[in-house]
């Protein structure tokens, strides 16, 4: 294979080198440029290089001059050959790059002037290296012109050095601006960078900053200068005063509060400082005025607004306005319905005669408030497949300050869907993302449709939930139309590390997890970046380590199972091995082991009815408890193999939402139903004396847990979330009663400790943890409680809220004992936060205002750690 | 090694080009890719950018970094459109857009890319020696965002959305005139269209059965010696028996009320 080497160096590729090698002697200027130096030193690359720093010592003007003296006629519209071209003036930028940038060759042919040569001019300008570009005809040899280029180069920055500010925001600084050390110093580079830094400073409120760029020759580079950008950014103005004139509906307190970004400067102002900045003082107006639109007031007006300077370098701004009069609605009509009734686009628009005109309103029930929820005309007929067509209030009469109006509609046809397309999906393969779109060709066109392809596409996981852009293209000759969704994939996989205390011991866990992973291509090796990725499955391997134990566990799930319909597949399996442990003394006996092994299978589907909320799924478990010197205070055997293998449904609905960290309405819900196969009804063993090792054999027992949360509005951004809850465990016969599994553990944190015995763990903030049932857990708990939250912030980076809280729960070993009115009761309050790469973490402080079980004291105060779970 | 180290850390500019070039000419590719980037920067208006972008491009085909590839042939022939080496850097720029062309379910940005470079490669150069080549590569591009269209309208009748898939194949066919798939869709619009009959609520299940014949016909015309007309003409059967039935049934709704 040649390298590129040879060929280039030996090619006559580059322009200029043959018609001047062919040339005899040329004439006196071009001599003096050291063209054929760079001729003869072309096959060796590396002394053209040198040759290019050679200085040029004939300057533009001498040549000028020398050009002048010699009379070359050119005629118009004739076509001359380009000779030779010739460069002049260049110090840096070597001849090769200005020809090439020119896109001048000689050989060709060319009018003078003429298109060709203007580009070529135009092109060297525009490449910002010069700060002047001359052409001049040297000479004319019958049909050939020599051309010689004359430029000027232009400065560079050399080093740049920045004054005024703190070292920290001079470097943050020297990153935004364009100009930087090696930038062409042209006089737009310091207009364009003066006015961003005064306009930067201005917005946070420094009005008067002042920036000076000086620039002084470098003297050790050629065509460098050194720049100081000298910045006096001065006071932070505050603004004194703020008067309005001209306002009687409505108060200067209620305006001033309308003005969002500009305030008056003030000690409680914290979270809003006073600032001035001219754009969202601009959008402030605007607000003002459709306030008093809002209110009737029509044709409200700001005629002038005045800025002036206080001594104490404060500023009082006066707006004075004109609010007109008040108006009220009149006659409101409907033209061109006939898909929707006046009725039921009355129910849409809410607007009754008589009442104050409200052009807000107005507005956004005709055409929309902007949200993807919006409830007006115009998108309910975009809902109904009438892509194309349009509605329009009219105001037909103001007579008598009542405005009558007509709501003027051409509904066209109803626009079927073309063609549906993803694109973006560099990872995800298509047949996972269509699947989710709600949007099928052959449907009519819906934008609530759209709204919801793009909520299910982002609740996957591996979409960005932010990034999804739908693209409808309207065909109006066919009435169709096609929509492309734009994606873009987000890291999905997930590594976690946590370590946490409980148990009165130091819980370690190391999980990886992977959430679009292919278990198709798993031996395809070109798949692995790093794993096999793109089938929207789920993978997930966890490592959880204490002092005394150890939980291993591997899970996969499938969520479109044959990929016909939405129906999940998982499957997991786990080991966890359990060692002696004395709380007290902190010390492991390693000859005591409970191990479990454990599998489990399951489906799951969204149903169709009662809603699609629901879910429903099923699955089959089995767990393999093996004691060795073992000692489980609930029964009597230290050594043997005990059996669970149950059969568990579970009926869910949820519509929480919209945000999962955080939602502010809607509810959860969750039956789960877990059963075995009552053994002891078939076999006619007589279960009464026999050891708890045979008993407990193959376990049987069935299980029932209800849970439920209520998420409500309260004030503003506040929710109240309500939540009830109750289990219960039973026996199929009385002789073996309740196993010693599955039971149910009330109190503290409600952090799963390991997959002991089939527990389930139960928080109840304000009482250490487990420490409402007995040692051998509870057959029934009952729990019911209510948190209001209060969202800090809802960023997707971080959102964190405050919560207090009232609960209540309890509960027994008995049904006998059940006592649903004697609650143990708590109160108090907490903090969450939720990173995505984190999951959940917070901390509360709850009061237990009862006693606890064995002891005669109160709980009191109690603080538990949120780790990765929601209460 | 320690040369190459000693050159990369502290050496000149013309040592590092020297260097990479040598590294280039002695196929270590990787190592000449961290120096051309190191001086890509100070060659940028000197005239041996040219060779450097060549080679760079070159190392990153060699690599089978092809999106890089891609990027910088493509950079190489926009800025030294005249070159000797323009012709092989475009026949190149595309095939490296073919090369970092994802499998047809994954975004097709770089086949379209590809398509398009092909295209300038083959009216630019109709007499290259590539050109056979190019044709072939260029076709099969346009058979994976053939099959691409078509695997997605599968999948809805896979999904059983019959009617989504009814109109995606033809959509298909409108937009890929004279597709080598053509069978294949009319077999699964077909196949669509009788789901999509025999399944149907009562009230619109007569013109679902004849839509569904409709469709029948339509494969019986274009495709008579098709393997699949056997399979086709016992749905068929099916279809007229079970038109039968619905029409006997109406009647019946009919004369009772």
């Amino acid at each position: 294979q040649s390298t590129p080497q040879n060929n280039i160096s030996t090619q006559d590729s580059i322009p200029v080198t043959k018609p001047l090698d062919t040339l005899p002697g040329t004439e006196k200027t071009s001599d003096s440029i050291p063209v054929n130096k760079v001729l003869d030193t072309l096959p060796g690359v590396e002394q053209r290089a040198d040759s290019v720093k050679t200085p040029v010592n004939i300057s533009a003007t001498d040549t000028i001059k020398e050009r002048k003296s010699e009379p070359i006629v050119l005629e118009k519209n004739k076509k001359y050959l380009l000779g030779g071209i010739s460069v002049v003036g260049n110090e840096t930028i070597s001849e090769q790059s200005i020809l090439i940038f020119s896109g001048l060759n000689s050989g060709q042919r060319l009018k003078i002037p003429g298109d060709k040569l203007s580009s070529a001019i135009k092109r060297l300008w525009s490449s910002k290296l010069f700060s002047n570009v001359d052409v001049f005809v040297t000479k004319m040899d019958g049909d050939a012109v020599y051309l010689e280029i004359v430029v000027r180069e232009l400065d560079k920055v050399g080093t740049l050095t920045i004054t005024g500010l703190k070292k920290s925001k001079i470097e943050d600084l020297k990153k935004e601006i364009e100009f930087q050390a090696g930038s062409m110093l042209t006089e737009n580079l310091i207009t364009t960078t003066e006015n961003f830094i005064k306009e930067k400073y201005r917005e946070k409120g420094y009005l008067k900053t002042k920036v000076t760029i000086n620039t002084k020759k470098d003297t050790s580079f050629p065509n460098t200068q050194n720049a100081l950008i000298a910045i006096d950014k001065g006071k932070k103005i505050k603004i004194k005063n703020i008067r309005f004139y001209g306002n009687t509906a409505l108060s200067d307190k209620k305006l001033k509060k309308t003005l969002k970004k500009t305030k008056e400067k003030g000690i409680t102002r914290l979270f809003s400082p006073s600032k001035f900045v001219e754009d969202l003082y601009d959008e402030d107006l605007e607000k003002v005025v459709s306030l008093f639109q809002e209110k009737g007031f029509r044709d409200a007006l700001i005629v002038k607004d005045s800025l002036s300077w206080n001594d104490d370098n404060t500023i009082n701004l006066d707006i004075f306005l004109t609010q007109g009069e008040r108006y009220k609605f009149g006659q409101i009509d409907f033209l061109g319905n006939t898909v929707f009734t006046d009725e039921q686009l009355q129910t849409i628009l809410r607007i009754d005669k008589g009442v104050t005109y409200n052009g807000k309103a107005l507005n956004e029930r005709v055409y929309g408030d902007g949200t993807p929820d919006s409830r007006d005309i115009t998108n309910t007929y975009l809902d109904n497949g009438y892509l194309f067509s349009r509605v329009n209030a009219v105001e037909t009469s103001a007579a008598n300050n009542t405005i009558d109006l007509e709501i003027r509609i051409i509904e066209d046809e109803p626009a079927s869907i073309r063609k549906v397309t993803i694109k973006g999906n560099d990872v995800t393969n298509d047949h996972v993302l269509y699947r989710e779109v709600r949007t099928k060709p052959g449907d009519l066109f819906s934008k609530s449709d759209i709204v919801r392809s793009i909520r299910e596409l982002g609740q996957l996981g591996f979409i960005d939930p932010e990034n999804i852009v739908p693209d409808v293209q309207p065909n109006f000759a066919d009435k169709t139309a096609d929509i492309e969704y734009s994606v873009s994939e987000k890291g999905s996989s997930q590594i976690e590390l946590q370590g946490g205390y409980g148990g009165g011991t130091f819980v370690g866990t190391l999980g990886l997890s992977f959430n679009n992973f292919s278990i198709k291509n798993i031996f395809n090796l070109d798949e692995y970046k790093p794993v096999p990725r793109g089938d929207g499955q789920n993978i997930a391997l966890r490592l959880q380590i204490s002092k005394f134990y150890r939980t291993y566990s591997i899970s996969f799930s499938e969520p479109w199972m044959g990929g016909k319909k939405p129906k999940g597949f998982n499957f997991s399996i786990y080991n966890s091995s359990q060692f002696g442990y004395d709380p007290f003394t902190n010390s492991v006996d390693k000859d005591q082991l409970l191990d479990i092994i454990g599998a489990s299978v399951g489906l799951s589907q969204r149903l169709k009815w009662p809603d699609d909320f629901f879910t429903l799924s099923t699955s089959l478990n089995y767990q393999r408890y093996k004691l060795q010197n073992y000692n489980i205070s609930s029964f009597d055997f230290d050594n043997g193999i005990s059996n669970n293998f149950n059969f568990a449904v579970n009926f869910g609905r949820s519509s929480a939402g919209p945000n999962p960290v955080f939602p502010s309405g809607g509810s959860q819900f969750n039956v789960l139903l877990k059963v075995t196969p009552p053994y002891s009804l078939f076999d006619d063993k007589d279960y009464t004396d026999l050891p708890d090792e045979e008993k407990y054999k193959w376990i049987e027992f069935y299980k029932v847990v209800f849970t439920g949360k209520w998420y409500s509005p309260v004030v503003g951004k506040m929710v109240l979330m309500s939540n009830a809850e109750l289990g219960f465990l039973g026996d199929y016969n009385d002789e073996i009663g309740a196993p010693p599994f599955e039971r149910f553990y009330v109190g503290g944190d409600g952090l799963q400790q390991g997959r002991f015995d089939g527990r389930t763990t139960i928080a109840l903030r304000g009482y250490p943890n487990s420490s409402l049932s007995s040692q051998t857990g509870g057959t029934i708990y009952q729990k019911v409680g209510f948190e209001l939250r209060y969202p800090i912030t809802l960023k997707p980076s971080a959102s964190i809220y405050a919560l207090t809280f009232l609960e209540g729960g309890n509960s027994w070993n008995e049904f006998d004992e059940y006592r649903p009115f004697t609650l143990k009761r708590s109160a108090g309050g907490g903090i969450r936060v939720f990173m995505p790469a984190f999951g959940l973490l917070g901390v509360d402080f709850g009061y237990g205002f009862d006693t606890i079980p064995g002891s005669n004291n109160i709980s009191g105060w109690q603080t538990h750690f949120i780790i990765g779970q929601q209460f | 090694c320690g040369e190459y180290q000693k050159v990369l850390n502290k050496g000149k500019n013309t040592e590092k080009y020297q260097m990479a070039v040598a590294m280039y000419e002695k196929k270590e590719y990787k190592k000449a890719i961290t120096l051309f980037e190191k001086i890509m920067g100070p060659y940028a208006n000197k005239p041996q950018m040219e060779r450097i972008q060549y080679m760079i491009s070159d190392c990153y085909f060699q690599t089978e970094n092809y999106t890089m590839a891609s990027y910088y042939f493509s950079k190489f022939i926009t800025n030294y459109p005249e070159s000797t080496k323009a012709q092989e850097a475009a026949y190149l720029s595309a095939r490296s857009y073919y090369l970092a062309s994802p499998v047809y379910s994954r975004d097709q940005e770089d086949t379209y890319k590809a398509l398009t470079a092909y295209q300038d490669f083959i009216d630019k150069y109709p007499n290259s020696e590539m050109i056979e080549e190019a044709n072939k590569d260029y076709a099969a591009l346009n058979r994976k965002l053939q099959f691409k269209d078509f695997e997605v309208a599968r999948l809805y009748y896979h999904t059983e959305n019959y009617k989504a898939a009814i109109q995606a194949f033809e959509t298909f066919n409108e937009d890929h005139l004279g597709s080598e798939f053509k069978e294949e869709t009319y077999y699964y619009s077909f196949k669509s269209a009788y789901a999509l009959g025999m399944n149907s609520v009562i009230t619109k299940k007569e013109e679902r059965l004849n839509d569904a014949i409709r469709s029948y016909k339509k494969f019986q015309k274009s495709f008579p010696e098709s393997d699949r007309m056997k399979e086709l003409n016992g749905s068929y059967a099916k279809l007229e028996q079970e038109l039968m039935k619905t029409k006997e049934l109406f009647t019946t709704i009919s004369q009772n009320n």
